[in-house]
């Protein structure tokens, strides 16, 4: 269609995926795109000039992959010629994972005007995803629908975190245990992102939930919005899901187009319905409703409207979401606009309370709240990075220096290591020093020369300062005094800060340090 | 119209409101179908006077069913039962063999005056004297129900039924279902109470539902005995997963032949391979259905007409005997060693209770009270390891430990089946506990409650008490003379004493 703007779209390849993540989260995503654009699909390694000047396109898009343990990181050179055609990258993670970090930093290197989530800006508390634009899940009207099939499952249960208490998933246990013991349920397990298991995908999943008078989805620990919670009334199947604030903004309102409920009353709510078939049938028939009309492809177009208004907007203008549901807007650059979808996520706010209490100095009160959002999610890297520091500060150094490795692990693990992150480096540094390995801490500030971020810089300053010959040996620790270079993105959610102020944190934390000697100023320019 | 053929069968049974549907469709009707295939049959429920019903029907041969093991089970009256004594009486009892409840439908049968009784388990799964010469009647399936309907296979796993969940009396479930549900969709029926009709998956819909799977999986309970289940998935040609037990092979299951014998460490992938190889799992499958469709449907199970065929034929001295329950009944002569079952007796609680009353005989009260507690874990309603516990606790000093199990026991018949009287053993004891721990009235109200009741035991421990306290004697229930042998009422317990002196001797060593 000639009316559609030229998308060229850098992703995949995906074939370390399982069908599942294919059918559920990968061709959906390019059908959305393609209603709005010509969308040329390149995937793997690629030369960003030369595929501009082979598809001329009207916009970019990269998207940064999936997390799964075989994913590949795929390189993309030239990518800063044609500076001038705009550039959106994607974001498909968890807003707590620790994979963030390759994913922000790649879209840093290859230069994107905006970034969109799966996530809402307020489920990622570092400052990165402040004005990142949050593309709410969506279904595929032509898949997930009413097959009018027979009810033949009272209750289906699909995905993961079902059967073990105290995950991602906190929900969905203890409704998992309540529903089991009285009414007879479908379960079926999910797998790994990679593997393609049982056959419960794309239609004949659909096909299950439409089957089915009941099934249940929630929106994590971070309650927000999960696939799940549309699929399946988009299928003509009642919806049971945990009451939080985003379904409510979508538009689900307990015992109208969905059941509400909690380990408490979820057996009575189910039974009710059971025994009122009438009633079923009508939240049943609205749930449906309310998808189809409201949260189908068709309603989901901010890759295009982006693209529209980046065409039309002034100097001095920007391009804001004030409501996921509401079409984007420009504004004045100044306008602060209050965002209008909800932010609940107790985990975020957990951890938000953590870092407050850190700021006040109360150590144990701030360990106790990341050690709670350690619990639910061990690898979550603000809460990780927190309780090494309030151990620190309670002199347990090794308790400190183990929180930190395990970020390392989990970035080793995820094969993000390539991106290592600045200041959870800095903070490893400061507690091998002050555990009297100092060799330790300069190999590991000397790693990574290419590497710029004000809290790394000062504190590779502030160590060379005590030792003169590694600003002549060690590439890394040529660090000017007041250095404020950044090439790299953290995850971590600390107030931005300058060299002098990351100077004096490191200073309070290493009194010993802060007799430093002024470095030559000849030797660090050369 | 009246089969002349068939002989009249007098069919005291029920009445069966009290069960939900599960219970009905899958005990209690077919039952009722299994007589009907040999006997002309005429049922009647509830209270009876059994001379007028005899007198009505005119039945060549009686049958009493003694229930089902239910909260608010009625307990049935039936009166004149010493009329027509020439009739031939048959009693069924259908009890888990380790329940207490075992004990009011024994002592019903007593008093009903039954030549012969069938039970749903093997004589050594409750090993008292009363089931010595029980019949028994290996579980069926009706194949006008469980059959290959041809539902397409939509379902890889369906678990129904009790146990997969937490651990219970069905040990083995708890660790299958957890080795499967993090690998296979699942479709898990819960069984509710025995009250209940909970959904719909009963009768002709739970069938189909096990021939819509590819496997379903049952076992032996914790005795290891034959379930229902085991015969129901594979006659509805379903793949039976199963606990490699010793009755599952004597009644023709074969590991990778005709069924899938697993646990919880190799049944997902036992499972896997199979769904990776279509082929085998189709033979396995069909072979297990082809076993069950030939051996174990209702025409398999003829024994109530086999008994009754020759009890009519049998000759003075002679008398019936089972030696294998998948082989006819027989006749022997009584003056003849009785032969020996040849059916497997393999059963962890039995064989527990046996051992921890041996220990008990060699005065090893720590380890007998081990054994007790093994199965109390496990099934915590067992009368006879309760009141092991309990004697352990008393022989190790401590009186306070033992009262809870004595106190169990009491509970259970009296309050939670609502029967008439406890156990007499279990009533002696808690006597000889009261006067253990200084409480003399108690233990004298707990004696004079039930003064119907007459037992050795019981006997014994009043006559004890009213020497040491002639007062005592204006009660009917202490009224009793040394040596009372009379026994008005039967007990579940194992203890190895029989008569008065005995229990006297018995009880004497415990008040010490």
């Amino acid at each position: 269609m000639k009316s559609r703007p030229r998308l060229l779209y850098f992703n995949g390849p995906w074939d370390y995926l399982g069908d599942r993540m294919i059918a559920a989260y990968m061709d959906p995503f390019r059908r959305l795109l393609e209603q709005d654009f010509e969308v040329i699909s390149v995937q793997g390694d690629r030369n960003l000039r030369k595929e501009v000047e082979e598809h001329r396109p009207d916009m970019i898009l990269f998207h940064t992959g999936t997390e799964s343990d075989k994913e590949r990181e795929i390189r993309i050179i030239e990518t800063n010629a044609y500076p001038e055609i705009p550039r959106i990258g994607y974001m498909y993670r968890d807003p707590i994972s620790s994979s963030r970090i390759a994913a922000v930093n790649r879209l840093l290197r290859w230069g994107v005007h905006q970034t969109f989530t799966c996530f809402r800006p307020s489920d990622a508390p570092s400052r990165f995803f402040e004005n990142t634009i949050y593309v709410p899940w969506w279904i595929e009207e032509d898949l997930y629908k009413d097959y009018g099939l027979t009810k033949d499952y009272p209750i289906s249960l699909t995905g993961a975190g079902w059967l073990s208490g105290r995950f991602f998933y906190t929900w969905r246990f203890p409704i998992f245990s309540q529903l089991i013991s009285r009414f007879p349920v479908f379960h079926v397990p999910v797998l790994e992102n990679h593997q393609s298991g049982n056959a419960y995908i794309g239609e004949r999943y659909a096909r299950l939930l439409n089957q089915s008078m009941f099934s249940a989805g929630c929106g994590s620990v971070n309650r927000f919005l999960t696939l799940k919670p549309l699929e399946i009334p988009a299928c003509r199947c009642c919806l049971i899901a945990e009451e939080t604030e985003v379904f409510k903004a979508i538009g689900f309102k307990d015992g109208v187009n969905c059941v509400f409920a909690d380990e408490s009353n979820v057996g009575s709510k189910v039974q009710a319905l059971l025994d009122n078939p009438d009633r079923l049938q009508q939240i049943t028939d609205a749930g449906y409703e309310l998808v189809h009309q409201q949260h189908t492809t068709r309603s989901r177009r901010m890759f295009i409207e982006w693209y529209h208004l980046w065409k039309a907007k002034g100097p001095g203008q920007r391009i804001v979401q004030i409501n996921p549901l509401q079409p984007l807007q420009l504004v004045d650059e100044n306008a602060r606009p209050m965002y209008e979808f909800p932010s609940e996520n107790p985990l975020v706010e957990t951890l938000r309370a953590g870092y407050d209490l850190f700021a006040q100095k109360r150590w144990k009160e701030a360990l106790a709240k990341f050690e709670n959002v350690l619990g639910i999610i061990p690898y979550v890297a603000e809460a990780r990075l927190g309780a090494g520091i309030c151990q620190f500060h309670l002199h347990r150094l090794d308790l400190a220096q183990q929180h930190l490795l395990y970020n390392i692990q989990t970035q080793i693990r995820q094969k993000t290591d390539a991106w290592p992150d600045v200041i959870n480096q800095a903070y490893l540094a400061i507690v091998w020093i002050k555990m009297g390995r100092r060799d330790s801490a300069i190999a590991l500030l000397a790693q990574r020369s290419d590497l710029r971020h004000p809290a790394l810089n000062s504190l590779r300053w502030l160590v060379a300062s005590k030792k003169a010959e590694l600003r002549r040996k060690e590439p890394a620790f040529q660090i000017v005094e007041g250095d404020e270079t950044q090439n790299v993105e953290t995850l971590h959610v600390f107030p931005a800060r300058t060299f002098a102020e990351w100077d004096a944190v490191w200073c309070e934390l290493l009194p010993t340090e802060s007799n430093k000697v002024k470095a030559p100023q000849v030797l660090v320019t050369a | 119209m009246a089969d002349p053929v068939r002989p009249r069968l007098l069919y005291f049974n029920g009445p069966w409101d009290y069960l939900g549907d599960r219970m009905r469709k899958s005990y209690i009707d077919p039952f009722h179908a299994l007589l009907a295939q040999d006997f002309e049959m005429i049922s009647v429920e509830g209270n009876r006077d059994f001379r007028a019903e005899v007198e009505l029907h005119r039945p060549e041969v009686v049958l009493f069913h003694t229930g089902c093991e239910a909260p608010q089970e009625p307990e049935v009256v039936i009166t004149n039962t010493d009329a027509y004594p020439e009739l031939p009486r048959m009693g069924y009892i259908y009890r888990d063999p380790f329940s207490p409840s075992r004990m009011m439908a024994m002592n019903r049968l007593n008093h009903w005056g039954v030549d012969q009784t069938f039970t749903c388990f093997r004589p050594s799964d409750a090993p008292i004297p009363f089931f010595e010469n029980t019949f028994y009647l290996p579980w069926w399936i009706d194949d006008t129900l469980f059959g290959d309907y041809g539902e397409r296979k939509t379902l890889p796993v369906t678990l129904t039924g009790s146990g997969w969940l937490n651990k219970c009396i069905y040990t083995w479930r708890n660790e299958i279902f957890c080795g499967l549900v993090p690998r296979f969709p699942i479709f898990h029926a819960p069984s509710l109470g025995n009250r209940q009709t909970n959904h719909d998956y009963v009768g002709e819909k739970y069938a189909r539902l096990l021939n819509r799977s590819h496997f379903s999986a049952g076992c032996g309970t914790l005795s290891r005995y034959l379930t229902l289940k085991l015969l129901e998935i594979p006659a509805s040609r379903c793949c039976l997963i199963a606990e490699e037990i010793d009755v599952l092979k004597e009644i023709g299951f074969v590991d990778g032949v005709n069924c899938v014998f697993a646990t919880g460490t190799n049944v997902a992938d036992k499972v896997q391979g199979l769904l990776n190889d279509p082929t085998k799992l189709a033979a396995i499958t069909d072979a297990g259905w082809k076993l069950v469709q030939e051996r174990h449907t209702q025409r398999s199970r003829r024994m109530f007409s086999e008994w009754f065929q020759l009890w009519e034929n049998r000759t003075d001295g002679q008398s019936i005997v089972q030696t294998h329950p998948l082989e006819p009944l027989k006749l022997v002569d009584r003056n003849q060693v009785k032969p020996v079952s040849r059916f497997p007796t393999e059963n962890p609680v039995t064989e527990g209770l046996i051992e921890g009353y041996r220990l008990m005989e060699a005065k090893s009260w720590t380890p007998a009270l081990e054994k007790f507690e093994w199965i109390l874990k496990t099934i915590p309603c067992v009368a006879e390891a309760r009141l092991g516990a309990a004697l352990c606790q008393m022989r190790l000093g401590r009186p306070s430990a033992a009262s809870p199990h004595l106190g169990y026991n009491m509970t259970l018949l009296v309050q939670h089946f609502g029967y008439a009287h406890p156990d007499p053993i279990d009533l002696a004891f808690i006597a000889v506990l009261c006067i253990r721990m200084k409480d003399v009235s108690t233990a004298v109200a707990t004696l004079a409650k039930y003064p119907q009741i007459r037992h050795p035991a019981l006997n014994a421990m009043r006559w004890i008490l009213a020497q040491a306290n002639p007062s005592l004697a204006d009660q009917p229930a202490f009224q009793v003379r040394q040596g009372d042998d009379t026994a008005t009422v039967l007990s579940v317990h194992l203890l190895p004493q029989r008569t008065f002196a005995e229990f006297s001797g018995l009880l004497l060593d415990y008040l010490k």
